[in-house]
């Protein structure tokens, strides 16, 4: 027998790292849960916003005038003068121009006439949900960095609670004993999923705690001004100047960055202090095979070039900032990448629930089960996503408005709890549930094809919307198969298993 | 894209190697391992070198969905066995481990000093830890400025230290099981800190 390279852990350390490890996974499931699968949608936070409304105009680009002229119109609509302004610029995964103000978000077409307001409440709600847990700003950022960091925390302790995992990266005991066939699943994705739960995890809680730790920063270097913090790193703020003024030569701008960087993709107009004195433009261009979110070019009012703040080459701080967004959400490597984060993402949802279910399993070893508890567990596992969908199928059905989308999920979620609580059955809570995302998701397309009939074939829907169906059949698959797999004349005998199993 | 399916042929190999190494107790293990992590490196080293950054990436993701399609064909083999009467780990492979002892809640009884003791590890591994870890961070941040780091890349240190430092504070509050060790080893990371970044000031 070979020796193993690791030092020999002994059990008592190895059983106060698994009790660490369950303490964790326990105090944070059912949020990180819900983090997981609000993520998991997040990553398709394009292609849903697209969805949701597919007969808004697509170009592949736009013109520099063309953005010139969209800018000029939406400002000169503007009642009060907006101090933050945006323009989205087509880019490969959202080929559409959007024109932001603090009022009004609206398309331009590719000839930079004003389309319709831009109107996506559910995919906000999603992100809304991953970012903040719909609590108010700092205090949901603030939380959910913790969350990040507590699954850190997860990782660490899994590591020391499984001193063989990597020697047992491959191995299965499918023996019959629910408990162990639950563990190995765990273990095995969990160690290979590891690299992807380590930089989703790092990444969300930097952003998540960045405010608070820039509060104390600022406390210690700079007297107090958190603004001040963000400089050094994403660059410094306009000096204000209330002067009137015409709009910034945006075409200029864009003109000069397509000569002077072809190899960069310009996705935002950003616009402080518009049609003021001290107004100052920047043009947001993302730089192909590289992590960042792109660098922010600087221009004066007539567009000319005043250097870049220095994301893409300037210190690796700024640079290893300006890479964890993108590598948080998956968006550096198109569609493969988009499709692998969820693949990923579904495996951490499914890690959650198996460790739940160990435990469970645990307390059942013990003669202590709890029934209810379990039951509650399988309505958090298939009541979130059910939740997620009656606040879409409310949404699309245009029956909520956005600002009720958020208390449509958690109450709909605290209503699936209490539910499971009374009934106490985990494999009917699981069923219902699954039934319930399956139906809800397909009554959210059917509605969403009455609604926008004239777009459904759109690329902006229709790939979607075949997925959405594929998934619905997915959700009803086991119990098909256990149907026709069941033999003529019996009745079921076991109750089906939890998504996890 | 030759290249590029070369690169995922050498990640392929690589993990395949893994697999391979850790299914079995002879002495061809180690040569496997060894040459199972040398291509998976050299597959990260030679996308980086042809996507850069986001190439690191791309290639850290690909070992990961082709790891998950060995574990399909592990899972698969395993069931198999399963199915045939024949159980636990497939022929030729070493037996898992048996998993760890049995957790600290079969030694200890439900009382009013076990709720005490759970309440605190809460507050030592959450606010507690929370406080070491910015204190820590922020120290780290000083140290970074003090060897002439720039800036951006002092805050960044910060950034990227407090969380990890939290996580790690966080996992040792509820491992080490002695309240009267994790506690004051917590207090005295904080105090550290603190005086560090009072002298400082």
């Amino acid at each position: 027998m070979t020796k193993s390279l690791w030092p020999k852990a002994s059990s008592q350390r190895v059983a106060k790292a698994l009790a660490g490890h369950s303490a964790i996974g326990l105090a944070i499931a059912a949020l990180l849960y819900i983090l997981t699968i609000s993520g998991i949608l997040s990553v398709f936070n394009h292609e849903l916003q697209r969805w949701e409304q597919p007969a808004a105009p697509e170009l592949a680009a736009i013109s520099p005038d063309a953005v010139q002229k969209a800018a000029e119109t939406v400002l000169q609509t503007e009642e009060k003068l907006t101090e933050h302004f945006f323009i989205q610029l087509p880019a490969r995964d959202m080929p559409r121009a959007v024109i932001t103000t603090d009022a009004q978000a609206v398309f331009a077409d590719v000839s930079g006439d004003i389309g319709a307001a831009e109107h996506h409440p559910w995919t906000q709600f999603v992100l809304d949900l991953h970012y903040y847990l719909h609590l108010p700003m700092t205090l949901g950022l603030t939380i959910v960095g913790l969350l990040g960091v507590m699954l850190l925390g997860a990782v660490l302790s899994g590591f020391l609670a499984h001193p063989r995992i990597f020697r047992d990266a491959f191995t299965f005991r499918f023996n019959g004993n629910d408990r162990l066939t639950q563990a190995d699943l765990h273990n095995r994705i969990g160690v290979w999923t590891s690299p992807f739960i380590i930089s989703s995890a790092l990444t969300g809680a930097m952003l998540g705690l960045a405010l608070i730790i820039s509060i104390a920063i600022a406390q210690i270097d700079y007297n107090g001004d958190v603004e001040a913090v963000f400089e050094p790193v994403f660059g410094e703020d306009a000096k204000e100047n209330d002067a009137p003024a015409p709009v910034a030569d945006i075409a200029a701008a864009l003109t000069y960055m397509q000569e002077a960087f072809p190899d960069t993709e310009p996705v935002y107009v950003i616009l402080h202090e518009p049609m003021t004195a001290g107004q100052k433009l920047q043009i947001l261009a993302e730089h192909p095979e590289r992590l960042i979110f792109g660098d922010y070019y600087n221009f004066d009012a007539d567009g000319a070039y005043l250097g870049n703040v220095g994301m893409a080459d300037g210190t690796l701080g700024q640079q290893v900032a300006a890479s964890a967004y993108r590598l948080h959400f998956g968006s550096y490597g198109g569609l493969p990448v988009k499709v692998a984060y969820a693949l990923f993402g579904a495996a951490l949802a499914f890690m959650i629930s198996a460790g739940l279910n160990i435990y469970f399993l645990k307390r059942r070893e013990k003669l202590r089960p709890a029934p209810k508890l379990e039951a509650m567990w399988a309505a958090v596992v298939w009541g979130a996503p059910a939740a997620m969908l009656l606040a879409m199928a409310s949404s699309v059905a245009q029956v909520a408005p956005a600002a009720s989308l958020p208390p449509v999920f958690w109450s709909g979620l605290a209503l699936a709890i209490l539910v499971a609580a009374i009934l106490g059955d985990r494999g009917a809570v699981a069923r219902c549930g699954r039934y319930a995302c399956a139906g809800l998701l397909v009554l959210g397309l059917t509605t969403h094809f009455a609604v926008n009939s004239g777009a459904f074939v759109s690329p902006a829907a229709i790939a979607t919307s075949a997925f959405g169906l594929a998934a619905a059949a997915a959700l009803l698959l086991p119990e098909w198969m256990s149907v026709v797999r069941r033999p003529q004349g019996t009745a079921a005998t076991t109750p089906p298993r939890q998504p996890a199993e | 894209m030759p290249g590029l399916i070369i690169i995922i042929g050498a990640l392929a190999a690589g993990v395949a190697a893994l697999w391979a190494a850790w299914g079995r107790d002879d002495a061809r293990r180690a040569l496997l391992l060894l040459a199972g992590w040398g291509l998976i490196a050299a597959g990260l080293a030679a996308w980086t070198a042809r996507y850069a950054d986001s190439g690191f990436a791309i290639a850290a993701a690909s070992v990961i969905a082709l790891a998950y399609l060995f574990l399909a064909v592990s899972a698969r083999r395993a069931r198999r066995l399963r199915k045939d009467g024949k159980g636990g780990a497939p022929k030729g492979t070493r037996a898992p481990s048996r998993g760890a002892p049995p957790d600290r809640d079969d030694a200890l009884r439900a009382s009013w000093k076990r709720y005490l003791e759970n309440g605190a590890t809460c507050l030592l591994a959450g606010p507690l830890s929370g406080i070491a870890a910015l204190l820590l961070g922020l120290s780290a941040m000083k140290i970074a400025q003090s060897l002439g780091a720039n800036q951006a890349d002092a805050i960044v240190t910060a950034y990227v230290a407090v969380p990890l430092l939290w996580a790690g504070c966080a996992a040792y509050a509820v491992i080490d099981d002695t309240l009267k060790r994790k506690a004051p080893v917590l207090a005295a990371l904080s105090g550290v800190s603190a005086l560090h970044l009072a002298l400082l000031a």
